[in-house]
């Protein structure tokens, strides 16, 4: 078991997603960033649906009730076991009693916290990812137990991955034709593509919202379905961004949509950074 | 009018009828989704009907192109005229102004009575299209057009679950509590969705559904 120290930010636990159940109207969900989520998975050699925590800006203190095995991955960011420095992207053997802090992001701004074998949450809807409304609380809570799936597993090779710290600075953001592409005027297409866009702090896990408007957009289509990645534009000409909590359906143009690498990038843009996007067929 | 597969997303594609709402469009959507979901049940991770589209999401190890013909095939094979097992649902729904906050506001900008707006409200028998939005919310069909009603110019940041309510040329209930933009005109007690229910919306689309008026005290005692 564990036990939530101090929550940090926002941190929730999260998971490969909650499928099967979109046409309720229920949203995805899981990891922002699943590139990461992967590799935290990958690193302790747990299948790809265990559960970690994600966090944002700044993460959690935990105090191990319970010696296991860790990893954590994402952002470049202040990590302490019991106040000593340590390595992200790699293995730790944690004893019971030890504390971890996930301190303040440098570089990027979501990480995650794997355990071996997964946490032992509530499953709703097949899926542990919190989602307001279907799991008890969205968040991680102050004081909140814990419970990690038993396992006899250990690890003894402990392989670290280093990654280049661009992964973090990417400004170029790939993109591809959503539904209404065909939509845009040359206008509307120059201007989307040589344009900078800056991450507003409206953003969250369900969308993200840009500092620049374009100068007008195109109308409102008859409500379809919508997903992780899908880029709209608003008849008053503001750029929307669709991530993990989307809702599954909306009636604004769907003019691009982002391949999953997009998406884990995005997942890591800190507010007000800057994207530009390029499209690819 | 032929329909058009588009690929939307890494395992996605995207069914298109003409863009318009219609009960015949609907239908179809209907009947096409019930024949994939068997043929691909093993391919299949999700499917969402809207008014007039079908977005299929598979599982990413899945062929997209392979399956676009044969989706082609499988639709020219389906009869549209088979009946529809639907269900019929009597939602109850208080009409107050303590809980439809706007229903004063409303009935200066329709220039109805609210008792004018409540009978045109709870007469028709709407027919549910699909599931959308957020978890449970229904899309209904069959507002009279003299409720047809702007949404609010800013959005409230949280309205009450089992709000009911009218934006544009639509109703719909709220089935928890969310931000919202359309015009609260009654509450309902009515249980839209239920994550620990086996099945936890009890709402499908082609079900039609209708309000029955009911007291302050009837609410409050519900």
């Amino acid at each position: 078991m564990i036990k939530i120290l101090s929550t940090g930010f926002y941190s929730s636990i999260q998971d490969a997603g909650r499928f099967g159940s979109r046409h309720l109207g229920v949203p995805v969900s899981g990891c922002m960033d699943l590139y990461s989520f992967n590799l935290a998975n990958a690193l302790l050699n747990n299948s790809s649906d265990c559960s970690v925590i994600e966090s944002t800006f700044i993460g959690p203190t935990i105090k191990f009730l319970s010696p296991t095995y860790i990893a954590i991955t994402g952002a470049q960011c202040h990590l302490l076991l019991n106040s000593k420095p340590i390595q992200i992207n790699t293995v730790l053997q944690i004893c019971k009693g030890d504390i971890l802090q996930i301190g303040k992001t440098i570089h990027g701004c979501r990480n995650y916290l794997s355990i071996i074998d997964g946490f032992d949450c509530e499953i709703i809807l097949d899926s542990q990812s919190q989602y307001n409304g279907l799991t008890k609380s969205s968040t991680l809570q102050k004081n909140q137990i814990i419970v990690i799936n038993k396992t006899s597993r250990t690890i003894k090779n402990r392989t670290t991955v280093k990654l280049s710290q661009n992964l973090f600075t990417h400004e170029k953001l790939v993109a591809f034709k959503g539904p209404e592409f065909c939509l845009l005027t040359d206008e509307l297409k120059h201007k989307i593509f040589s344009s900078n866009f800056n991450l507003t702090s409206q953003s969250n896990r369900m969308a993200y919202l840009f500092k620049q408007d374009i100068p007008y957009g195109i109308n409102d289509i008859i409500t379809s379905s919508v997903q992780a990645g899908t880029v709209q534009l608003t008849p008053s000409g503001k750029i929307i961004i669709l991530m993990r909590d989307a809702q599954t359906t909306g009636g604004y143009a769907r003019v691009l949509q982002l391949p999953e690498q997009s998406i884990s990038q995005l997942a890591q843009l800190p507010f007000n950074k800057k994207i530009k996007f390029s499209l690819e067929d | 009018m032929p329909i058009t597969i588009l690929q939307f997303g890494i395992s996605g594609l995207l069914i298109s009828w003409e863009n318009i709402i219609s009960s015949k469009t609907s239908r179809k959507i209907y009947h096409f989704n019930k024949v994939i979901l068997k043929v691909f049940k093993n391919e299949i991770v999700d499917s969402v009907p809207t008014y007039c589209s079908l977005t299929l999401y598979f599982k990413q190890s899945t062929s997209l192109i392979k399956l676009k013909n044969q989706l082609f095939n499988i639709y020219h094979t389906i009869d549209f005229s088979t009946d529809i097992n639907s269900h019929h649902w009597k939602i109850p729904v208080c009409y107050h102004p303590s809980l439809g906050i706007d229903l004063v506001s409303l009935s200066s900008t329709l220039k109805l009575s609210i008792d004018e707006i409540i009978l045109l409200h709870s007469t028709p028998l709407y027919t549910v299209d699909f599931i959308g939005f957020l978890p449970g919310f229904p899309y209904l069909s069959g507002l009279d057009t003299q409720l047809h009603a702007p949404r609010l110019s800013s959005p409230r940041p949280l309205v009450k679950k089992g709000s009911v309510a009218i934006g544009g040329k639509q109703t719909g209930i709220y089935a928890n509590t969310s931000p919202a933009g359309w015009n609260i005109i009654g509450r309902t007690r009515f249980e839209l969705f239920n994550a620990k229910d086996i099945n936890p919306c009890p709402i499908s689309p082609m079900d039609t559904l209708q309000f029955i008026p009911i007291t302050l005290s009837e609410f409050n005692t519900a």
